[in-house]
Order: structure tokens, then C-alpha cells, then sequence
């Protein structure tokens, strides 16, 4: 007999009838030592345990549901070097392991099914800010040596991020190539890279509030929030007026995304980037965009752990908090139902999902930001800015001045992301919105019906939202 | 294949009864892009707003009169209503407002009125040179006119700038004992009298004129559009003295005149919001009407202080039944609404704007938009 170690574990030649012939004179040992009392009970025991490999007659006898249950696991066939006794031997050991562990695992069951559902966070997953002395996710990404890139990873960045945010991947319930929420089924905020779920057609439009110019029509719910319900709740004769106009949601698996955010590092131009220019700039050409200029994948704490200066933007900073209600459809929620997002609340001093998310953009899209009446023409909408091509802009920061003396700064609902789905739209562009240009580029030069601009409405359907002509 | 065979005559048949179903030769003035009720994915937009980097403080890529006539103009494909040389491209016919660089007004038209016994000849016996009702008197009582030049007319001479230079509105305002001769400092353009999203009004006229003051006036698109009515874009005769049927001509006030009645009248009322001094009811002190708003009365202004009749309504004694009416007199009657070929003549010329010095008008080209040359108007009535 040979000794090897196989494991940690000393595992020997020795043939099977010759360890059932060792067991049985260790056991009587065993019995004898605890014991008249203690051996009779550890000796039943342990006979049980033999009997679960291989049953005698008696056993079965003595009782039946454990002769009837008696292994899972057959003996081996006659001549097998491992033998029946050995086989049992694990069996056993196995089937005590198995009584420990399920308790175990309907714990651990418990543990999840007491944590939140639903929620997905910023900070998730490896994106946790603090990763600690020994932290280990470096490595899902990272080759210290033999990286593929300059950032020393693994895989190129959108790769790495798909492989946990994309189709049919196990690592995140935020499917950002189809727009979805995994977990909830729902749409999520952004639209998608490949598809996206924005209901582009949607017919919901204004209505005015009846009758006109009255300032006592209050709205058909009588609350802050209407959705266009087809009744006529005020009596007024008109339903739903005073209603907000809706962009409802495509059911899964969504349209063909027609316009996005280039996120495969190919160059690009930052639209409208950089300082007030009285010659022609339309931006930052060259510019390899990709997920991780936007989004932090070591964690920040920050709103969708968007960096506090986008890479190479040559932004000044801005920080949105990663404090917003997460209600669902609530700004800090990753889900829709309504994609005509006109949140915005109380003054200026007070937090503003479109004002921060406008802030932000601006980092890049420099001189597409303006507010009503700002101090500066730089920064003031239907002004003219003093840019050779964005010289007049629609209000887009979110907030705004009134017209009285000394003026009144306020939040308002004209900013970036309530026209625009910050990662792609299935919006296409028609005959007159086809052909437009590129900023700087020569009248009709547009590419069509991709042309887009990740607007959440088919052709210039945005602006009737508000317009209504 | 064989599908192809059906499929192809099938497309065929349903383009052409789709084509042959839509209206042809009608002008309507929501058409085009400029249709109210744009609906939800509308794209119309986009043809003349950029969001983020107008040129102007309506967002718009191009000057205002710049992106009309890229439609409206001349050797542009968007639309037949060319109001630059004042011709419809589709029907060769003479734009009812003028032009603005050309228009097609004859401005020198010889027909004037001859009184004569009754009855008056009609019709084909007009303007023959033939005593056709053999009462001694040729072609008595026959419709003057203002005929229609053939293209390309002629060199425009006055009209109103639609260029957005700034402009004095003559006479806007209030009655005013201290000379006023208007609102100075306005930069008028298409877009300030028409609504390029459409109104479903009469040449989709802004209810009010932007920055006029003016209370609102709505010109109803509901006038006939058959040749030569009031609807109709083109003329063949610039002296058109359309001013509707109205049932119960003469009238008593109230209820007064509505708008949709007559044309005349509810475009001088219009054009008042900008021009308010201008506007003249017919009357007297005698019909019980306030000075101000009569013609041939003391306004009280200083300088628009008795003026023409120009409503095209108001208290009358003709034809033996005195009473309230509509009349024939009025904006539209003598002025061509975008601008006239007519030239002015040694004494129209010089002729001054309101408050101006004497003797400082501009010469042949100061004709104020009249449709005759010198004061040939005048005299298509009043035949001195």
C-alpha cells in the first residue's frame, strides 16, 4: 500500500474490502473506549451510516425509509479499486456537508431577498469609490503588465464595459446597448446604443388651458402632474387642458437606435466645445470618445458616476450629487415611463436634475448652454453670443431670469436632457431635418434620416411638445 | 416576377388617383409649410430654425426676408406666389399686392368713368367704343379698371421695406394734439404682418401686426377664391371694387359691420392696427359718430387731422336710403399692399411724409404705394 497526496489528502491503495475490514476494528475500538451507552448510540449510528452505502438485510429490516433511502449513490460494481466502503466514506461526509449547507444556503437566500429590489445605484458593482487596502477588482479590468491600452486594460473600454452593461451578459441588470432595465423590464433614461425604447411617435401635444388667457383655469387633475387622461376632470368642456404632453415607451426589445454618443473611441467632434469664438469654431475635432470619459468606472459617489470633468473635455468641474430620489420615474431613477422629463422644482438655489445634467453637458458642449437672460451675452439665450456659429441658442441650462426688476432666477424646464437622450434615440429626421448640417458645415450636407441628433421625438416633433404651431 | 407584374400598375393607379384627387391651380395662403396645426412630428421646423445656433433671436438661419424669397422670390422653386415681381409662376397671373421688386400694375390704365343716361352698358358692351344702349353717350356707366401688365411688369417704385431697416409706421398711435407723425424705429419684415406657422386667417395675416400696439383684427380666409374675387391671389383688374354682397346693405348699428362681409372693410381695418390715424369711417357729426374715428371731420390730431374715408363703411345718404353701409372706399382700394410701379409727378413727388417739411419728398418714386401714377387714383372717381 502506497501512500499519495492528492489535494492536501492522503489517499492510499489500499483495496475496499480492506478498509471496511479496518473501519469495522477501529469502530469496535471506538465503541468500547466511550463507553457502553455512547458506543451503542455513536455504534447505530455509524452502522447506519455503513448501511447507507451498502444495506445489509437487517438494516433494512430495522428500518425500512432508511433502507428505501438508504444512498444516492449505487455501491460500486463488484471489482472497482475504490470499493463500496471508500465511496461510502465520501458519501457520507457528503451528505453531512449537505445537511450544513442547505440551511446554509436558505440564509444566504434570505440575506437577498431582504435587500431592496428594483434599485439599481451609480455606485454598483465594482464602481464603488473606496475600494479599500486589498481591494481585488482591479483585476477584472486591469493587466499591469501586458495592458492593451494605455489605461493598461484588458479589453478595449466599450468592450469591458458590454460585457457587464450589454445583451445577454450576467454582470449588470443596465443594459445599455438595448436600453433596458433586466431586473425591472423597464426603459431606462438614457435610450440605448443599439436599441432604445423611446416612443418617438408619440401623439400627446398641449393643450391650452381653457378658456385662453383665463389665469383661474386650473389644470384638468388638479395636481402638479397631469398625464393625458382623455377626460375632461375641471368641467371646462375641454379634457386635458393644462396637460403635459407625454413620450411614452416602447415596449422591449425597442427601436433601432438612429442617432448616439459614438462610444467606440473612433474620433469625433465635440459640437460646439470650447470659448465664445467670433470665427467659425464648431469644436474640439479628434476627440476618441468612449464610456469611461463620461463615467468613472472607479466610483465617484457622483450621479451616474459621471466624472467630475469629462476626460479631455477641458471642462472646469462640475459635480452632480448623487442625491435625487429614486423613486421610480424620479430623476435619480435609471427608469421611465414618461421620457418627456420636465422635472424641476423651486428656484435657482435649488437642486435641478435638468439644470445639473445641463451644467454638465456643457463641459463639452460648451456653447450650446445659455440661460433666459443671463448677465453675459456669452451666456444668454436668443442674444447673440458673439459666436460665428452658435450665436443665438435656445434657453438650455434649466433655469433662467425674469423679466422684472431686479429679475428673479428660477429653474425652468428647457435643458439639455429634456430634448435629448444622452446615450442614443431611435428618432429619425425627415425631409427638412434630414439635410441639416453639422455646425459649421454647408447647408443640405445633414446625413438623413439618421440625423437625428439623439432628439426623443421623429423630426422636429420636440418642439411641438412645448410650440404646438 | 408574376407579383411584380401586379404590383407595379398597382402603384401606378393609386399614385395617379392620388395626384389626380389634390386640387390644382388653387393657391391657399396655409399651404406649403405654412399650415396651422403642424401635429406632432412635424418637420416644417427645421426649414428655416436652427435650435442652437440661429442667426437671429428667433432662432432662425437666415435673415427673415432672405428665407421668404428663398420661396417667394424670384427663380425659386418653393412656392408659385413669386411677391417679389408680383406674379403667380403657375397661373401667369398679376399678384393682387404688387411686388417688391417688379410688379405688374398699369399704372397708366385710361379707363375712367362716364356718366350717362340711364341705363348703363354692361358686359361685352363695355369699353368698345360702340354707343351700345343708344343713349347717346359711349360706354356710360362702365366699370372702370386698373388692368394687369403682362410679365414682368414693370420696375417697382414704393413699397413697404420688409429688409428690417428701421421704418417710421406713419400715423400709428393715438389721436394726438402734438404733432406725431408715427412710431419711429420699427424693422418691419414679412414675418412682422405674416405668420410663417400658418393662422388659418387671410393670408395668414398675424391677428395683430408684431409690435404695433394694434387691439387684433382677424381677416377670415373665408372670401371665394375664384378668379378675381377677393380670395383669389391674382387679378386682372387692380381697381377691383369687390366689397362683398352684404344682405342687409344699408344696414342700422348695431350689430354694424362683421368681419367676412366685406373685404375691404376688414382689410382697412387691419391695416389700421399699424396705421392707426388713417382710419376713417364715412360720415359726419351728423350720423352721431365721434370726430375722431370720422372722415371729412376734425380728428383733433395735429397732423392726421380730416382724412379720407378709408373703411370701406360707414353712414351714407347714396342712393336715397341713408343708413350705414359698406362703401368702396378704402386701404386696399388705392394702395398696393407689397409695392407699386407707379411713379409720382411734379407736384406728388415732392410731396412730404407726415411732419416733415414741404417740398421734401423723394420725386418720381414717392408714389405711396398708389396703384396709378401721379394722382391718377383721384380720378378713377372722382374724374376732375
Amino acid at each position: 500500500m502506497c501512500s499519495l497526496r492528492r489535494r492536501g489528502k492522503i489517499m492510499t491503495s489500499e483495496t475496499r474490502p480492506e478498509r471496511m475490514e479496518r473501519t469495522e476494528t477501529e469502530l469496535q475500538v471506538q465503541l468500547g473506549a466511550a463507553g457502553p451507552r455512547a458506543a451503542s448510540h455513536r455504534a447505530r449510528r455509524r452502522a447506519q451510516r455503513i448501511q447507507l452505502v451498502a444495506p445489509t438485510p437487517d438494516a433494512a429490516a430495522r428500518s425500512p425509509s432508511m433502507a428505501a433511502s438508504s444512498s444516492p449513490i449505487a455501491p460500486a460494481p463488484e471489482g472497482r479499486g475504490d470499493g463500496a466502503f471508500g465511496g461510502g466514506h465520501r458519501e457520507v461526509i457528503k451528505l453531512r456537508k449537505r445537511w450544513l449547507v442547505v440551511p446554509a444556503l436558505v440564509l444566504v437566500a434570505l440575506a437577498f431577498m431582504a435587500l431592496p429590489t428594483g434599485t439599481a445605484r451609480a455606485d454598483n458593482g465594482p464602481h464603488r469609490a473606496g475600494w479599500g487596502v486589498a481591494t481585488d477588482g482591479c483585476a477584472s479590468c486591469h493587466r499591469v503588465h501586458r495592458g492593451l491600452n494605455e489605461s493598461l486594460l484588458r479589453y478595449e473600454v466599450e468592450t469591458l464595459c458590454m460585457s457587464c452593461h450589454g445583451d445577454d451578459v450576467l454582470g449588470s441588470v443596465l443594459n445599455v446597448k438595448s436600453g433596458t432595465n433586466e431586473s425591472t423590464r423597464r426603459a431606462l433614461r438614457g435610450g440605448g446604443f443599439v436599441r432604445a425604447r423611446i416612443n418617438t411617435a408619440d401623439p400627446s401635444l398641449p393643450i391650452p388651458r381653457f378658456p385662453a388667457g383665463s389665469g383661474t383655469s386650473a389644470n384638468d387633475t388638479g395636481v402638479s402632474v397631469c398625464y393625458q387622461d382623455g377626460i375632461d376632470q375641471d368641467a371646462d368642456t375641454v379634457a386635458d387642458d393644462g396637460c403635459r404632453p407625454l413620450i411614452g415607451v416602447l415596449a422591449a426589445p425597442g427601436a433601432l437606435t438612429q442617432s448616439s454618443h459614438s462610444v467606440d473611441g473612433s474620433l469625433q467632434t465635440i459640437w460646439g466645445n470650447g470659448e465664445i469664438d467670433p470665427v467659425a469654431n464648431p469644436g474640439l475635432a479628434d476627440y476618441d470618445l468612449e464610456c469611461g470619459k463620461c463615467h468613472d468606472p472607479h466610483g465617484t459617489g457622483t450621479y451616474r458616476i459621471l466624472r467630475e470633468v469629462p476626460s479631455g473635455s477641458g471642462g472646469g468641474g462640475y459635480v452632480i450629487p448623487d442625491t435625487y430620489p429614486r423613486d421610480e420615474d424620479a430623476p435619480g431613477h435609471y427608469d421611465r415611463t414618461n421620457y418627456f422629463d420636465m422635472t424641476f422644482t423651486g428656484n435657482e438655489a435649488t437642486d435641478n436634475i435638468l439644470k445639473d445634467t445641463s451644467a454638465w453637458c456643457a463641459q463639452c458642449h460648451t456653447r450650446y448652454l445659455a440661460a433666459r437672460r443671463a448677465a453675459l451675452p456669452a451666456d444668454a439665450s436668443r442674444e447673440d453670443s458673439g459666436d460665428g456659429i452658435f450665436a443665438f441658442r435656445h434657453t438650455s441650462a434649466g433655469w433662467g431670469n425674469s423679466s422684472a426688476t431686479p429679475p428673479v432666477a428660477s429653474n425652468n424646464n428647457r435643458a439639455c436632457i429634456t430634448c435629448h437622450a444622452a446615450h442614443g434615440s431611435p428618432a429619425t429626421a425627415g425631409e427638412f431635418s434630414g439635410p441639416v448640417p453639422d455646425p459649421g458645415a454647408a447647408e443640405g450636407s445633414g446625413i438623413g434620416a439618421a440625423n437625428s441628433k439623439l432628439l426623443k421625438m421623429n423630426n422636429r416633433g420636440m418642439c411641438q411638445k412645448c410650440h404646438n404651431k | 416576377m408574376r407579383k411584380l407584374w401586379l404590383l407595379i400598375p398597382g402603384l401606378v393607379v393609386i399614385v395617379a388617383l392620388a395626384f389626380m384627387a389634390l386640387p390644382t391651380g388653387t393657391a391657399k395662403a396655409d399651404n406649403g409649410p405654412h399650415q396651422s396645426g403642424w401635429g406632432v412630428t412635424a418637420d416644417g421646423c427645421a426649414a428655416c430654425h436652427r435650435v442652437h445656433r440661429g442667426l437671429n433671436e428667433f432662432l432662425l438661419l437666415d435673415e427673415v426676408e432672405t428665407l421668404c424669397l428663398s420661396c417667394h422670390g424670384d427663380d425659386a422653386s418653393g412656392s408659385v406666389l413669386n411677391v417679389e415681381s408680383g406674379s403667380n409662376e403657375s397661373t401667369g397671373g398679376a399678384l393682387r399686392g404688387g411686388g417688391f421688386v417688379r410688379a405688374r400694375i398699369n399704372t397708366a390704365d385710361s379707363t375712367l368713368s362716364i356718366s350717362g343716361p340711364s341705363p348703363a352698358e354692361s358686359g361685352a358692351s363695355c369699353r368698345n367704343g360702340v354707343d351700345d344702349d343708344a343713349d347717346t353717350v359711349v360706354d356710360d356707366g362702365c366699370p372702370v379698371t386698373i388692368a394687369a401688365l403682362a410679365a414682368p411688369g414693370a420696375l417697382t417704385q414704393s413699397s413697404h421695406s420688409v429688409d428690417g431697416s428701421l421704418q417710421t409706421i406713419w400715423g400709428n398711435g393715438d389721436i394726438d394734439p402734438v404733432a406725431d407723425p408715427g412710431l419711429a424705429d420699427y424693422d418691419l419684415e414679412c414675418a412682422k404682418c405674416h405668420d410663417p406657422h400658418g393662422t388659418g386667417t387671410y393670408r395668414i395675416l398675424r391677428e395683430i401686426p408684431e409690435g404695433s400696439g394694434g387691439g387684433g383684427f382677424l381677416v377670415p380666409d373665408t372670401y371665394p377664391k375664384d378668379e378675381d374675387t377677393a380670395g383669389n391671389y391674382d387679378t386682372a383688374n387692380y381697381f377691383n371694387m369687390y366689397f362683398g354682397a352684404n344682405p342687409a346693405n344699408p344696414m342700422t348699428e348695431p350689430p354694424g359691420a362683421a368681419a367676412g362681409e366685406s373685404i375691404l372693410r376688414d382689410t382697412a381695418m387691419w391695416c389700421a392696427q399699424c396705421h392707426t390715424r388713417y382710419l376713417a369711417e364715412s360720415g359726419t357729426t351728423t350720423s352721431g359718430k365721434p370726430p375722431a374715428g370720422g372722415s371729412r371731420v376734425d380728428s383733433g390730431d395735429a397732423i392726421f387731422t380730416f382724412r379720407h374715408t378709408s373703411m370701406g363703411y360707414g353712414y351714407s345718404s347714396y342712393g336715397g336710403s341713408p343708413g350705414f353701409k359698406y362703401n368702396n372706399r378704402a386701404c386696399i382700394t388705392c394702395h398696393a399692399a407689397h409695392g407699386s410701379n407707379a411713379t409720382a409727378g411734379e407736384f406728388s413727388g415732392p410731396v412730404p411724409n407726415p411732419g416733415a417739411a414741404e417740398g421734401t419728398g423723394i420725386g418720381a418714386a414717392n408714389s405711396k404705394l398708389l396703384k396709378m401714377n401721379n394722382r391718377g387714383m383721384c380720378q378713377k372717381c372722382h374724374n376732375k
